[in-house]
């Protein structure tokens, strides 16, 4: 069987690149018979098409119908209007659950860009750089479920005489009479430390992206700078920096798509008590414990049409980027 | 895109810069001190979780992970014993690769080819489709689930390893296109032209040239994908099932825990096994993304 | 760079080695739960085949649970003689993430043919909806009723059908205790007694109740699971089963009561670490400090399972000498001897042939003495004989069941999940702040 699943992944992958490869050297030569006009419209939906299908089946048709849903009630069977809207925003619970994904997408995308860019930076000018690196990809490869385990036991709380066994607060003890803190229960502090655990496991995502990003800028550019009597911040600031603008928007627009889609973390330490819930987890259970369609479909609804002033401020970016074509 | 290592060069005496040696040292102390810093706060977890998979489960649930420092012999591979053990551990690592490998090649080419048509050409609702793509990385795959498994059913693809990479590629299309087209679109036009004077197709010039100049940008979009899909869990339970000759790791290893979640201390172990193949794929890729040694030694 | 790439194949190298050198297909894992009389195996498997109908079938059966790690290796085995004897390949799928992956198939048009679960609220819902099969067709109304008790088939029948016949059952309201450091009584005459003691220890300083509640998403569970059993055992069962129909609001003075009785083990130096342990301490970690020098604790209200699931923490312990448990006092003087329970159950939604085999083998007393010598679990059958049970924990206490004056499931595994979910938030809302009690109740009645 294991015999089974190597041939299957080499005759995949093989078939994938070899169906590419003839598909685009094909389609471009049968296209290249056309008209002027016709070739023009067409070439480019060679390249775009299969993409804007395979989304288009998996992501725009359960989307318009989730939002189709949220204008009927639970069993989807009586158009309600916007009533599932109404009672969804009404509700306290979403209340609370808004404020927390905002504070989410607050902090989240900031500090992951932060981190991920200062170390894609910096990582290169110490010798243990690739251990740097290593340190802070690990945690991405790490499932939902491993982290919050991990995260368990780091915020795990004993009494205040008794020995700690959580790692965040042995070290807390440490200073003298400062007590243990209970950091998934107390509301103080669990929304932080929530997103705390999932600022650990998607830094890394920035920091690759950045890298790679900086891998793409000539050093020539650097040194012209420097030849010019710029000092090393300057250069960074005033060369390396601009051209980074474009990498630090994506990275900025999917941390906030992460933020705003948060989940496993959550659902996994405390499925949203003691008021950490979030948009998604209160999605799932109006979706899977009260199989309430129609709610689930308003909040989805709701999650998505955030994405929308995102959108708008990369559509900038876009022109700016499309201009040269 | 060569990155070639260049010697700093001497600045005439005349500029006004501070010699080399005088900037390096109290320059270099914050950097390292930044540096250590936030890997110390990356990789305690790490250790944390290192040694606790090695430790006994009585001691794991008693006990934080550093008091296994005290006492020697605290340490044992009966963790991992358990984990390997599993009845279709070995072959759910395959079903894993099976799922992913797959499922990120044909992300990223499909992406690729989207992202070129998106960034390259001109066509009417360029910007719409774009911007349409970008913004599904919204949707919540919850709400996927039920319609998409509706057409799987009737199609029969349920249970099936094409089903789910599928589902995968439509899941990672939009982030894989957000980030190749934010590559491609800063590619020089000097490139391009050079081609179409050159009689060089659309396909020939996405094959010859934007393809390898992207390398990193390509390096790091598999990396991505292949982790994400590595360590799916529900997508896989819904569209291929758990059983034992489909189940990847992660179901392989979720089924290590009893119903009410105790037994998870061999989450421990189980985690640092299903690390190390996107560990192994992370450092395969570095090459392609990673700037060489020596440029960072001239950089001081 | 070099020494990254060949330290990370190494390491590569030396999974794949470790993983190849174990045993790959193994029909049973090494460490195997209390092994089965080879009588009792070779029983289970003629009972299969007279299941099956005295031939062969090949072909499988797809069943989705809630199983993992060492639970589903003991059901596994329960499963291996009925495989064995009739060829139907049995194919178990465990996720805790039960809930969604079941709706999620049933509405894709992709279901299990078979679904084993403790929430039989929602085994409730979808025989509503028509979903399951009625087992009492399947399997013989006379043959069930031979098999079970009434209240259990009770428990998992709607309007008359069977929709799920239990295949494992816990017995709940246990006492949990370290006998070497425990001095209270042992087997007091009501609950006041037993408080009576508490209160007198907390006096002295200790704190004798250990409570933990945190388990994941499902927290607060266990003190839900006690108010459930205080309120069968305070208010009466004719009560407690008006209440779980819906019939009885929560928000009435028996609900109230309840609750405060349960507040009673939570209140000011009472429990173990004060409240904010008892909500962050997991469930499965509760009855450490029972153990430590001097004890932390002394007392832990849980079900059957906690047995094994602290002897798993404490390999060394002794089960009788140093852990072991006395049924919860009565509550009430005159409702003695009552008992609460909670199990798994199965239930059918394809019906083919194996999949129909497979539920008429559960349901016999075969099926159920070799569930009952996995020492995990009590069987729910009333045919098994209790010698079967070689585990301590398990042995004492299918001795209390059959001692009991009367065994009612627990009403929190028979409510919608959206009500048990606001239940289990209740329990942890309670214990940390026990004076918001009235607006706790208006918020689970709201999702009735």
């Amino acid at each position: 069987m294991i015999a089974d699943r190597i041939q299957l992944v080499l005759v995949a992958g093989a078939l994938i690149l070899a169906l590419t490869f003839a598909y685009l050297r094909l389609g471009d030569r049968a296209l290249a018979r056309l008209a002027r006009g016709w070739y023009r419209r067409l070439m480019p939906w060679l390249f775009v098409g299969p993409a804007a299908l395979v989304v288009g089946l998996i992501l725009v048709f359960p989307g318009v119908s989730t939002v189709f849903l949220s204008f009927f009630d639970s069993d989807g069977t009586q158009f309600v209007g916007l009533g599932n809207y109404v009672s969804t925003l009404s509700d306290p619970v979403v209340a609370i659950a808004l404020r927390n994904t905002g504070l989410w997408v607050i902090l989240l995308p900031a500090l992951s860009a932060v981190v991920g860019l200062t170390i894609a930076v910096l990582a290169d000018r110490v010798r243990y750089g690739g251990l740097v690196k290593a340190a802070l990809f690990l945690p991405i490869a790490i499932s939902a479920v491993a982290a919050g385990v991990i995260w368990s036991f780091m915020y795990e709380y004993q009494p205040p005489l008794a020995s700690q066994t959580g790692t965040m607060n042995a070290v807390l003890t440490l200073l003298p009479t400062v007590e243990p803190i209970a950091w998934i229960i107390d509301t103080a502090t669990n929304n932080y430390a929530l997103i705390g655990a999932t600022l650990w496991t998607q830094a890394g995502f920035a920091m690759v992206i950045f890298a790679a990003a900086l891998r793409s800028i000539p050093d020539e550019l650097q040194e012209a700078a420097r030849l010019d009597g710029a000092s090393e911040r300057q250069a960074f600031r005033y060369v390396t920096l601009p051209l980074l603008v474009p990498t630090v928007v994506v990275v900025m627009t999917t941390m906030t798509v992460i933020a705003l889609k948060a989940f496993d973390i959550v659902y996994v330490m405390t499925n949203g008590a003691y008021g950490t819930d979030v948009l998604s987890t209160v999605m799932y259970r109006a979706l899977f414990t009260a199989k309430d369609n129609g709610a689930a479909g308003a909040i989805a609804t709701i999650l998505m049409l955030a994405v929308v002033p995102i959108m708008i401020y990369n559509l900038r970016q876009f022109r700016r980027q499309g201009s040269g074509v | 895109m060569a990155t070639q290592v260049q010697e700093t060069p001497t600045a005439p005496a005349s500029r006004k810069l501070t010699p080399p040696d005088q900037r390096a040292r109290p320059r270099r102390l914050p950097v390292h001190v930044v540096v250590l810093g936030i890997t110390a706060v990356w990789a305690i977890p790490l250790l944390g979780l290192l040694v606790s998979s090695f430790r006994p489960a009585s001691a794991v649930l008693s006990t934080g992970w550093w008091n296994s420092f005290a006492l020697p012999g605290d340490y044992t591979l009966a963790n991992y014993q358990r984990v390997l053990d599993r009845d279709g551990m070995l072959l759910s690592l395959f079903n894993s690769l099976a799922v992913v490998v797959p499922a990120t090649l044909l992300t990223v080419v499909v992406s690729a080819a989207g992202a070129y048509g998106l960034a390259c050409m001109r066509f009417r609702f360029r910007r719409g489709i774009l911007l349409t793509i970008v913004a599904l990385l919204i949707v919540p795959v919850q709400i996927t689930l039920v319609p998409l498994l509706r057409i799987f059913s009737s199609l029969d693809l349920t249970g099936s390893f094409l089903g789910l990479w599928v589902v995968h590629v439509g899941y990672g299309v939009p982030f894989a296109i957000y980030l190749l087209h934010n590559f491609f679109a800063a590619l020089p036009r000097e490139l391009f032209e050079a081609a179409e004077m050159d009689g060089a197709t659309p396909s020939r010039t996405f094959f010859s040239i934007v393809l390898p100049i992207s390398r990193p940008a390509l390096a790091s979009l598999a990396i991505f994908e292949f982790v994400w899909t590595w360590n799916d869990l529900l997508t896989a339970l819904i569209f291929l099932g758990g059983f034992r000759e489909v189940a990847p790791m992660t179901v392989a290893v979720s089924g290590l825990v009893a119903s009410r979640g105790n037994g998870w201390e061999i989450l421990t172990s189980a985690a640092m096994l299903s690390m190390i193949v996107p560990m192994v794929v992370f450092v395969a890729m570095q090459k392609h993304f990673v700037r060489g040694m020596l440029a960072g030694v001239s950089k001081g | 760079m070099q020494h990254y790439r060949s330290a990370a194949a190494i390491a590569a190298t030396a999974v794949l080695v470790l993983t190849a050198c174990s045993t790959p297909e193994s029909v049973s894992t090494p460490e195997a739960p209390d092994a089965a009389p080879d009588a009792a195996v070779a029983a289970a498997e003629a009972a299969a085949l007279e299941a099956v109908g005295g031939e062969t079938l090949d072909g499988q059966v797809t069943m989705l649970g809630v199983l993992g790690g060492e639970e589903l290796d003991a059901f596994l085995t329960v499963l291996a003689p009925f495989e064995a004897a009739t060829g139907i390949e049995v194919q178990y799928e465990g996720t805790r993430d039960f809930a969604a992956v079941l709706q999620t198939r049933v509405d894709g048009g992709n279901p299990p043919d078979l679904v084993a679960t403790p929430a039989i609220g929602e085994m409730s819902a979808l025989a509503d909806d028509g979903v399951l099969a009625d087992l009492g067709e399947v399997v013989g109304t006379d043959v069930l009723e031979a098999n079970f008790s009434t209240s259990l088939l009770e428990t998992g029948s709607l309007d008359g059908a069977v929709f799920g016949i239990f295949s494992s059952v816990n017995l709940g309201g246990l006492i949990w205790y370290n006998p070497e450091t425990y001095d209270g009584p042992t087997d007091p005459a009501s609950w006041d007694e037993l408080q009576e003691w508490a209160q007198g220890a907390a006096d002295a300083g200790a704190t004798p109740w250990c409570v933990g509640l945190a388990s994941g998403a499902a927290s607060g569970w266990p003190a839900a699971d006690f108010i459930d059993e205080i309120l069968l055992r305070q208010a009466g069962p004719e009560f407690h089963k008006r209440w779980q129909d819906g019939e009885e609001p929560w928000t009435s003075p028996e609900l109230e009561a309840a609750f405060a009785t349960y507040g009673e083990t939570v209140a000011e130096g009472m429990v173990y670490g004060g409240t904010t342990s008892a909500l962050s301490t997991d469930f499965a970690k509760a009855a450490n400090p029972m153990f430590t020098d001097p004890p932390g604790c002394s007392l832990l209200a849980q079900a059957t399972f906690m047995g094994g699931i602290i002897t798993d923490s404490f390999p060394d312990l002794a089960p009788g000498e140093q852990l072991d448990f006395f049924p919860a006092p009565d509550f009430e003087a005159e409702l003695p001897g009552i008992r609460s329970i909670s199990g798994e159950i199965i239930g059918m939604i394809n019906q083919t042939p194996q999949s129909e085999a497979l539920v008429k083998y559960l349901a016999t007393r075969e099926a159920g003495t070799l569930i009952a010598s996995t020492g995990r679990w009590l069987s729910p059958n009333q045919n098994v004989d209790d010698e079967i049970y070689e585990d301590y924990f398990l042995r004492k206490a299918s001795q209390v069941l059959v001692d009991a004056e009367g065994t009612y499931s627990l009403g929190n595994s028979l409510m919608p999940q959206t009500t048990v979910d606001a239940f289990w938030k209740a329990g942890l809302d309670y214990t940390q702040d026990p004076s918001a009690i009235g607006e706790i109740l208006t918020t689970i009645e709201a999702t009735r």
